[in-house]
């Protein structure tokens, strides 16, 4: 009922807003019942807001929690391909999506409310060409490794997160970084192509308040 | 069915260029699985096996071989992968066999000088602006190569970096500017 409310609320305040996010409703309802139809290795959780595309394609699984949104960012939505039938993508709730490309090979872990801008989470080196290697003629490099992001995580744009990344709660990827292998931890910020050494938020709230 | 579409379009293609456009110059068995954009009129000279393609799940979903002068030229040798890469050459780029490079920029000229007229940049040759990408290099999405670079044989070049300096050969360069790494 408070949701309800709280439309109503919007709809007297910014009645083209609340007609966005009918919009967006609808649009993600229909998506919803399309790929609970034709594709069930899907599955989105109901209440799914669309303010931009959202293309799923591979044949590996893809999960995402309720309450979802996926905002236009670069003239872009959110695209997931996964490249390997046993490929899995989760992704939690409340999540706040915008021009995001998911590539996975192995397995992707996403926390719930997530806000991303357009980046690029890719689990493997090389998105395209043949699947079926060897693993012990494969160099270290090319070998693709899981993801896991935490959750309340802020992704800024033009980022890359790459294979062999893990992150904590609460932390914050900087615009541009490129993190390939590292391990950041909980509560820090990581920035720089490669980010090599996060630092914890802590500490640079802390310099903040001294500087005053 | 999706493969025979593909050879059958790097046909046509061929046939075009060979009535058409005599400045390209295709080997056999190109296969052409989403849309190939060439422009200018300087020579482009790709090997036999080719394969043309887009990424998936990005929008930009074309190659792009762009010749900015008569005197440019763009060499691509054999079972060359290209997806969704798009190369510009004011000099020369020359690129080996077994290549494969995804959703990522190779130009050889800055395009303007950073003067305030924004003209024709000044001091660059060929000798100096030349790119050379060597044989099995594998370059990740969202890279970018600039001019002067020789990367060389069976480097791997990770996603999301920007080459600015020449890379020794099998190595794994990632980073702005790219850096060789040891891999985790």
């Amino acid at each position: 009922m408070s949701s309800v409310s709280k439309f109503i609320r919007l709809f007297i305040v910014n009645p083209a807003g609340a007609a966005g996010l009918l919009k967006a409703l609808l649009r993600g309802t229909f998506t919803v019942l399309y790929y609970r139809l034709v594709q069930p290795r899907v599955r989105i959780a109901f209440p799914f807001f669309m303010y931009e595309t959202f293309r799923v394609s591979g044949p590996g699984k893809v999960s995402i929690g309720k309450s979802c949104a996926i905002y236009p960012n670069i003239f872009d939505g959110v695209s997931i391909v996964t490249l390997d039938p046993n490929a899995e993508v989760h992704i939690g709730a409340d999540c706040s999506l915008g021009g995001v490309s998911i590539r996975c090979r192995e397995r992707i872990e996403i926390g719930d409310r997530i806000l991303a801008g357009y980046s690029l989470i890719q689990d493997c080196m090389l998105a395209e060409g043949p699947t079926a290697q060897a693993h012990e003629a494969m160099p270290r490099e090319m070998v693709s490794r899981a993801i896991r992001i935490g959750r309340n995580v802020w992704v800024g744009a033009q980022s890359c997160i790459l294979c062999g990344t893990t992150i904590g709660n609460d932390s914050v990827i900087s615009l541009g970084t490129v993190c390939y292998g590292a391990g950041i931890e909980e509560y820090q910020l990581a920035s720089g192509n490669p980010s090599i050494r996060p630092v914890p938020i802590s500490k640079l709230i802390k310099l903040q308040d001294m500087r005053r | 069915m999706k493969d025979l579409v593909a050879v059958i379009r790097g046909k046509i293609f061929l046939l075009m260029c060979r009535l058409f456009r005599k400045n390209i110059r295709i080997g056999k068995g190109l296969r052409l699985y989403k849309r190939l954009d060439v422009r200018g009129d300087g020579t482009l000279t790709i090997g036999d096996h080719c394969i043309i393609s887009g990424i998936s799940g990005d929008r930009k979903q074309f190659v792009t071989l762009y010749t900015l002068h008569r005197s440019a030229r763009i060499e691509i040798g054999s079972n060359a992968g290209l997806y969704a890469a798009r190369l510009s050459s004011r000099y020369a780029i020359t690129v080996g066999h077994d290549v494969h490079i995804e959703a990522s920029g190779i130009m050889d000229t800055d395009f303007h000088s950073i003067e305030r007229s924004r003209g024709e940049p000044i001091n660059e040759s060929l000798e100096s602006c030349a790119v050379t990408i060597g044989d099995g290099v594998k370059i990740g999405a969202r890279c970018l190569v600039t001019k002067g670079v020789k990367i060389g044989d069976c480097a791997v070049i990770g996603p999301g970096s920007v080459v600015t300096r020449s890379i020794p050969g099998s190595c794994f360069a990632l980073g702005n500017p790219a850096k060789v790494m040891n891999p985790k």
